[in-house]
This record gives C-alpha cells, sequence and structure tokens, in this order.
C-alpha cells in the first residue's frame, strides 16, 4: 500500500440543505494519497450528496474543497474531472447496445470541453485505455457489447470509463450493489490493485463486511455528520455498528422531538387557554355585577384553580424538558417510603374538600431505598391524586409497599376501585400529552403529562413503571426502585 | 325564556358561563359530556347552542354536524367555543355551520353580546 500521510483530497466544513432538512452538517473529511478509504453510512446518512459534491453535480452551501493542499471550485462536472477527480456513480449505467470501447469514448468526449470527432486524440485514448487495463488485470474485450458483460465487468468497466480522464482521485458510489460475493472478490482485487498504483480512492459503502476486505481507513457517517475516522486495522466491527445503531436512536430522538414540538402547540391551545380563560372569565364575572357572596366566592376559588392549574401545567413542562434533556437531577439519599407515602397522603388530604379513604399498607421491616425523596413524592402525589380523580369519593385508594427479594427491589401500588382504563389505552397513558378519550372521564382535566414525568423520574432511578387495570373495578399503578444500593450498604455494616 | 344548551367538558367553565347566561335571564342546560347533549339535542331544541368543539369522545364537530344536518335544528344558531386560535379552524367550523366563533379565553361581555345578537335574529 502506498498510502501515506500526504492527503490528496480534504474535504472542509461541508453543509447541504435541501429544502431545509440539512444533509450534510459540518462534514469534514481527508483522504490520503493511495488509500482505499471507506466512507460508511446506512442510506440517507447523506454520503451520495457528498458524492455529488465532489462530482461538480451539487453545491454545497459552506464549505472547501482541496486537492493536494490547495482549494478547488467544483461547479461542475466537467470542473471536477479537471481537477483529477473521476466518479464511478452508482445509477449510472453502460448503453447495452454499444461497444465497451464506444462507451467508455461516450464518457471520454463528454467531459472534452471542445469535443469533435476530429479533436479526439485516438492514438492515445487506446493507450490509455490499455494501461488502465493491464494496470487492473482484468481480461476484457472492448469490441463486445456491454450488454454481454457479466455485472462485476460493468462494474469494472464503469471504472475504466472513470480512469480515462486520468483521475489521481477516485469515487466509487457502493460499487458493490447487486454483486454476488463471488464478483465483490474480483472488482476488490481492482480497487486495490488501482490504490496500489497511488490512486486514492473514496469508497462509499453501506456494509461493514466490506471494511476489513478493502479498507485502509474508515469514516462513519451518520444523519449527514462524520462521527468519526479509523484505520481499517483497528477498526473493532463491532463497534463501527455499534456507531451506526446508537446513532439511529439519536434520529428516534429527533423525531420524538418533532413530535413532542407539534404536541406542544395544541397543548398551549388548549392547556393554557383553558385555564387563562377560568381566569379571566371569573374575573370579569366577578366585577361585572353586585353579585351575592356565595358566587363572589366561587368566582375566586375559580380564579385560585386556574392559577393553580397554569402553575401545575408550567411546572410539569419544565420537568418533562428537563427529563428530555436528561437534565433532571436526582438527589440520592437514603429514603423511607412510607413515611414519604404518610406525607403525601396528609398533603392530598388537607389540599382537597372531598378525598377518599386512602389505606397505606408497607410490609414490616420496609427497607429504606437511595432516591430523591422530593421526586419519589412527586411520583407518589401524582399516582395517587390521579387514583382520585378516576374514581368517586366514596372509595378506598391503597398504598402498598413490598419487597421484591427475587429481583432485589421494592415495589410500591397505587389502587383504586374506579372507572379503570381499556386495555388499548393502557400501554400509553405513560406517553407524553396522552390522555384515554372517554365520555366517563369527561370534565377531569390534565394535561397528560404528569405519568410521563413519573416514568422519566421512575426510570432515572433505575426503576420501573406500570399499570394494571380492569374496566370499571379499577386500577393499579406500580413502581419499583433497586434495593442494590442498600443491600451493598448491609453487606459493609 | 330562551333556553340554551351548553356543552363544555370543562367544569370551571360551563360554571362560568352558566352563572353569567342565567344572570342575563337565560335558561341554561349544560352537558359536560357530547353523547349526552347529542341525545338531548335528537328530542329537544334549545334556542342556541354553546358549543365547546374540544369535547373528548363525541367532538363538538360531531355535533355541529349532527345539528346541521337535521332540519329541526338547522334554525338554531351554534356559538362555537374553541381553544384553537387559528385562522384555518375558524374558517373550518364556520362552513361547518356554526353562526359564530370565540377563542378561548373570551371576555364575559364579548359573550353575552354574542348570545344576545345571535338570540335576536
Amino acid at each position: 500500500m502506498l498510502s501515506n500521510d500526504r492527503n490528496a483530497l480534504c474535504v472542509e466544513n461541508i453543509y447541504k440543505r435541501f429544502s431545509g432538512n440539512i444533509v450534510l452538517e459540518d462534514v469534514s473529511l481527508c483522504l490520503r494519497q493511495g488509500e482505499v478509504h471507506v466512507l460508511l453510512g446506512v442510506d440517507g446518512s447523506g454520503k451520495s450528496t457528498l458524492v455529488k459534491i465532489l462530482a461538480g453535480i451539487v453545491k454545497a452551501d459552506a464549505g472547501s474543497v482541496l486537492i493536494d493542499g490547495a482549494p478547488i471550485q467544483l461547479n461542475s462536472p466537467r470542473m471536477a474531472i479537471r481537477s483529477g477527480i473521476g466518479t464511478v456513480f452508482q445509477e449510472t449505467s453502460l448503453v447495452p447496445d454499444m461497444t465497451i470501447a464506444d462507451n467508455i469514448l461516450l464518457n471520454y468526449a463528454n467531459n472534452q470541453s471542445r469535443y469533435s470527432p476530429l479533436l479526439i486524440n485516438w492514438k492515445r485514448l487506446n493507450e490509455t485505455i490499455n494501461e488502465i487495463v493491464n494496470l487492473l488485470e482484468v481480461e476484457i474485450d472492448l469490441q463486445q457489447l456491454a450488454k454481454h458483460l457479466s455485472q462485476p465487468q460493468q462494474q469494472i468497466v464503469k471504472i475504466i470509463k472513470a480512469l480515462c480522464t486520468r483521475p489521481h482521485i477516485v469515487i466509487l458510489d457502493e460499487p458493490t450493489r447487486g454483486l454476488s460475493d463471488v464478483d465483490v472478490g474480483q472488482l476488490f482485487r481492482a480497487i486495490r490493485k488501482l490504490s496500489r498504483s497511488g490512486t486514492s480512492i473514496l469508497y462509499i459503502s453501506c456494509r461493514p463486511d466490506e471494511i476489513p476486505r478493502v479498507a485502509d481507513r474508515v469514516s462513519v457517517i451518520k444523519e449527514g455528520k462524520i462521527l468519526g475516522t479509523m484505520s481499517a486495522d483497528e477498526t473493532n466491527l463491532r463497534s463501527v455498528v455499534e456507531m451506526l445503531v446508537a446513532e439511529t436512536s439519536q434520529a428516534m430522538a429527533l423525531r420524538e422531538a418533532d413530535r413532542l414540538r407539534r404536541e406542544f402547540v395544541s397543548l398551549v391551545s388548549h392547556e393554557l387557554r383553558t385555564p387563562l380563560a377560568t381566569i379571566r372569565g371569573y374575573a370579569e364575572t366577578v366585577m361585572s355585577r353586585p353579585w351575592s357572596e356565595e358566587i363572589r366566592v366561587e368566582c375566586l376559588e375559580a380564579i385560585t384553580s386556574g392559577c393553580e392549574r397554569l402553575t401545575e401545567l408550567v411546572d410539569n413542562l419544565l420537568d418533562i424538558s428537563s427529563l428530555e434533556k436528561g437534565i433532571l437531577r436526582i438527589e440520592q439519599e437514603a429514603v423511607y417510603l412510607p413515611i414519604i407515602a404518610r406525607d403525601v397522603c396528609r398533603t392530598i388530604k388537607s389540599n382537597k374538600r372531598k378525598t377518599p379513604n386512602i389505606r397505606i399498607r408497607f410490609s414490616e421491616h420496609f427497607p429504606t431505598v437511595q432516591a430523591d425523596p422530593r421526586r419519589i413524592e412527586q411520583v407518589l402525589h401524582n399516582l395517587i391524586d390521579n387514583a382520585i380523580k378516576y374514581s368517586s369519593p366514596d372509595n378506598i385508594i391503597t398504598v402498598t409497599g413490598m419487597v421484591d427479594d427475587k429481583h432485589s427491589r421494592v415495589v410500591i401500588t397505587v389502587t383504586d376501585r374506579g372507572v379503570g382504563i381499556p386495555p388499548e389505552h393502557l400501554l400509553r397513558v405513560f406517553e407524553r400529552f396522552y390522555r384515554v378519550p372517554s365520555s366517563q372521564l369527561a370534565g377531569i382535566e390534565g394535561s397528560g403529562l404528569g405519568l410521563a414525568i413519573c416514568k422519566g423520574i421512575i426510570e432515572r432511578h433505575g426503576g420501573q413503571i406500570w399499570a394494571k387495570s380492569v374496566i370499571d373495578q379499577g386500577s393499579a399503578f406500580s413502581f419499583s426502585l433497586p434495593l442494590l444500593v442498600t443491600l451493598v450498604q448491609a453487606a459493609h455494616e | 325564556m330562551k333556553t340554551i344548551l351548553v356543552v363544555e367538558d370543562d367544569r370551571l367553565l360551563a360554571r362560568l358561563v352558566q352563572i353569567n347566561l342565567v344572570a342575563e335571564g337565560y335558561d341554561v342546560l349544560i352537558y359536560n359530556d357530547g353523547a349526552k347533549a347529542m341525545a338531548y339535542l335528537s328530542e329537544n331544541r334549545p334556542d342556541l347552542i354553546l358549543l365547546d368543539m374540544m369535547l373528548s369522545t363525541v367532538s363538538g364537530w360531531d355535533i355541529l354536524r349532527y345539528a346541521r344536518s337535521n332540519s329541526k335544528l338547522l334554525p338554531v344558531p351554534i356559538l362555537a367555543v374553541t381553544a384553537l386560535a387559528q385562522k384555518a379552524e375558524e374558517q373550518r367550523t364556520l362552513q361547518e355551520g356554526a353562526s359564530r366563533y370565540l377563542v378561548k379565553p373570551f371576555g364575559i361581555n364579548q359573550l353575552l353580546n354574542t348570545v344576545a345578537e345571535l338570540l335576536d335574529y
């Protein structure tokens, strides 16, 4: 391998947008002289756009391309070829009813500045083709019709076509697509020979398994960004695959964030405007007439309730956004859950006029757990509040705590005998803004954020949250918190 | 006495409308649930319907379409109330047959004036 540290081609800080979508974001990549550099990425990662930019077909929005250290302009395919870049596109094919020689000539002629058959130096072109055929050690009858060639032979002819313009940089855009394994071997041999002759090759691929067979170095591209470049010998295939997969979950997070933004707009409309309407309406009402004392108190209470609802919404939105960004702070303290449960019930009872009977049942010698007491209180408050909201005041709500030794965790369950949740909605209740559509629940307010926040908090503690429910019989919401830390502590004592 | 049907799933807002309309001397009937309001409409004809468009099961749209396809209810003015402030939403509601359109948070005078206008027709 002739590859050395001299860069034949450098792409620096390339940006490209198509109709508002970022396709390439700050892409930088260096191709060393004589190396086979694999650019690995899944479909839609932006690799084909980079190929088109380097081939002068698409213009980058920002960034520069340097050849042998000097910046070049790539305003047209012809300029790319003159700068020494030869590109073998994935989508182009040979003209089936023309000979190979004519196919090659077609490309060559198209890319000469003043094309006329008379101006082509036929002798030189023929020599060039022979040279390339010898270099790649391929046996191809140039007078054969292109349609009689096998697929890998066609790929090789496409490479010969590109090489006729004497490029010192060759870009191959997924040349093995549709080729069998045996065919791939033939193609790879030709590529290696080409690189040994000093040509630098940017090899675009979506298959990590091609790396050990063809690459000197690898760059991974995902969502329009280069994640990293490494030498092929050092490349752990698994780590490359993990890199691709890890970024996919980032893409999912982006889509999720987008969904959240759209939901936020409708949330702002409904959830903010409703309490605002309450506050404005009752405030205007109370001032509009000489009302009875009873009505005036009712109005003021409604205003307070509207303010509380807005405050709760703002708090919830802040929590969900911290959870989203992973910056929700969780303190770790020794927490004794039975006391927290008792405190929460006390707070709820003092805040509400009418509450159902709440029973607290914890198993004996309940252990302390490592958790954030304020956050666990918030979760319990939310679950008990829900249990009250969705059942009638004469019902009984139970809060139980037990130790699950098998999974070394504690499980807290809040059970109500309320309306229940239909099975098709049960899994979705932990989604942001999700509210079970039901006429029985008409008039029960809620932003649909509470359970999503509970889930986030519990998961940040390393626990799980789940729900069981039977229609018209009630629901049970449970969460677990790991006991591991306390067990380790116990072992030390 | 003119009867006004109020379909609104937020209890505080329904009560707000009730307090004010009753003080103006209207007879007010409140439904928090779209399905029950629909059942009421199949047998009764109020003088005006105040309709929240964002109900959870049977939506305001369903009630609007039902009222506009029913010859008995066709002349009843419908005042649509919604938290959706988009212009397109307003146009759609009017096209579907709402007489007027109020966006939350609305003013009490705005509400009372609109109701009076609609009942004067």
